[in-house]
């Protein structure tokens, strides 16, 4: 099997968030804990992957909101902001007037934001399109986590040693045509330790 | 009208006068009246407040919750509004009670790993500041905050300090605003700010005014925002009209009169 990676993941997040709103360009920021900052990993739309690898402070502006409580929201009017980030607005040529984000969000931690910028919300309502993002916000989170989970359990078998780990190893390689025999095993195993 | 159906916000049903425990009709006259919530203290808890904004109009003081030296604190704090997030919502409260007393705890504070540990140093300081009203427009997922901020819910709720608290915008499980403690707010789609529903189908209390409001924003701005952060700020607005009028009122008695001057009423003989 082709094995996914963490990329892939994000590039079809913001593709798929892209073109389910009809959007100008979707972004997703992760959050890195050794610098305290979300950090922009892929892009979709004008602009994108410029910003690819910048950082900005967990504590600051849409994003920062959004990571710290876990809401998503819909802010239209963002190119009159005064505060807004005129390079972030050169870099990628992209002034949005409307941005919609929801969290990337496991167990309550929050692993980072899915930003859309200037999306068609009149075919939904913004409760609606709050609604959407946030459920392909959940399915990237799952995928990551599923991804991160695989990536563990291949990292414990490669380090795991002594009999404990050959028998997992085993395991591992039995197909549907060891069934019969695997059994025998599990039960004599529970004889074993009762 | 258009339907939003999802959770948490308003699918347009009726609540029954029969659920309101008086012998006869409650008027927002008797409720509110003129009120313009002089005098009632309200803390914000949020993204810190621009206390310059013309939406806000001055008077608000602002504190953090931080942590130094290893404790969390709240101090004394001039860093204004960091997302914009808590301006609106002040402005939301100062447009239904201009008069009212706003002081500011700013919970984002630079460290997403210590937001919760904002979140309960905030909580816990404006409940033994014994404020009679605390917005918070937002909520936290994680179980492991779940206790200590349903501790604090109930010492709240026994020291008459009123949380009016947002539900999650989307269909989770969230906290505070899910403990019967806490007022708890969700969003109908009209644009009346003064027009809130009583939600039939608990857990979710009220909704009021979340899709399209415009707001204040940092900058002298204002914003087109939706989400149940900002219908919240709208009930908090009318809550302080309510003590303004009637300053002994505690949660059971504001959930009880806003319940009996909700708009989505039907009257019916008793």
């Amino acid at each position: 099997m082709t094995v996914i990676t963490h990329d892939e993941i994000l590039r079809s997040t913001v593709r798929l968030a892209r073109l389910s709103f009809n959007a100008a360009a979707a972004s997703v920021f992760l959050y890195d804990h050794e610098r305290d900052a979300l950090v922009f990993e892929a892009s979709s739309g004008q602009g994108e992957d410029m910003l690819i690898g910048m950082a900005i402070p967990s504590d600051r502006g849409i994003a920062g909101w959004v990571a710290n409580t876990g809401e998503p929201l819909v802010i239209r009017g963002v190119r009159d902001d005064e505060r807004f980030d005129r390079a972030f607005a050169a870099e990628t040529g992209l002034v949005p007037d409307t941005i919609m984000a929801a969290p990337i969000e496991h167990n309550g931690d929050v692993l980072g934001v899915l930003e859309v910028l200037d999306p068609a919300l009149d075919a939904f309502g913004d409760l609606v399109a709050i609604d959407l993002l946030t459920e392909l916000a959940n399915q990237s989170c799952a995928a990551l986590c599923l991804l991160l989970a695989d990536r563990r359990a291949r990292a414990r078998q490669a380090d795991a040693t002594g009999a404990m780990a050959a028998l997992g190893s085993l395991l591992e390689g039995a197909d549907a045509r060891r069934e019969v025999a695997v059994n025998e095993l599990i039960t004599a195993l529970a004889k074993l330790v009762r | 009208m258009r339907t939003f159906r999802f959770a948490h916000t308003s699918l347009g049903a009726t609540a029954s006068s029969r659920s309101i425990a008086t012998p006869r009709t409650i008027e927002r006259d008797w409720v509110w009246g003129d009120a313009t919530g002089r005098g009632v203290r309200v803390c914000v808890i949020d993204s810190g407040i621009a206390a310059d904004h013309p939406l806000v109009g001055g008077g608000v003081t602002a504190y953090v919750a931080e942590e130094a030296d290893g404790a969390w604190v709240v101090r004394p704090d001039d860093a204004g509004d960091v997302a914009g997030h808590g301006t609106a919502c002040a402005g939301v409260i100062r447009s239904l009670a201009p008069e009212c007393e706003l002081v500011s705890v700013r919970v984002l504070a630079g460290n997403l790993r210590g937001n919760g540990d904002a979140l309960i140093t905030a909580l816990e300081w404006a409940v033994a500041q014994r404020f009679p009203l605390i917005n918070v427009s937002l909520s936290s997922r994680k179980e492991g905050l779940k206790e200590r901020l349903h501790d604090l819910a109930d010492t709240a709720f026994f020291a008459g300090v009123s949380l009016v608290s947002s539900a999650h915008n989307s269909p989770v499980v969230s906290y505070p605003w899910r403990f019967p403690s806490v007022i708890s707010v969700g969003s109908h789609s009209r644009t009346d700010p003064e027009y809130f529903e009583l939600n039939p189908d608990p857990p979710v209390d009220f909704f009021a005014c979340g899709i399209n409001v415009s707001v204040a924003w940092p900058g002298g701005s204002a914003k087109v925002v939706s989400g149940n952060s900002f219908a919240t700020p709208h009930i908090t607005g009318l809550c302080a009209r309510v003590l303004q009028r009637h300053p002994e009122f505690r949660t059971p008695q504001l959930r009880h009169v806003l319940a009996a001057v909700a708009d989505n009423l039907v009257r019916s003989a008793q």
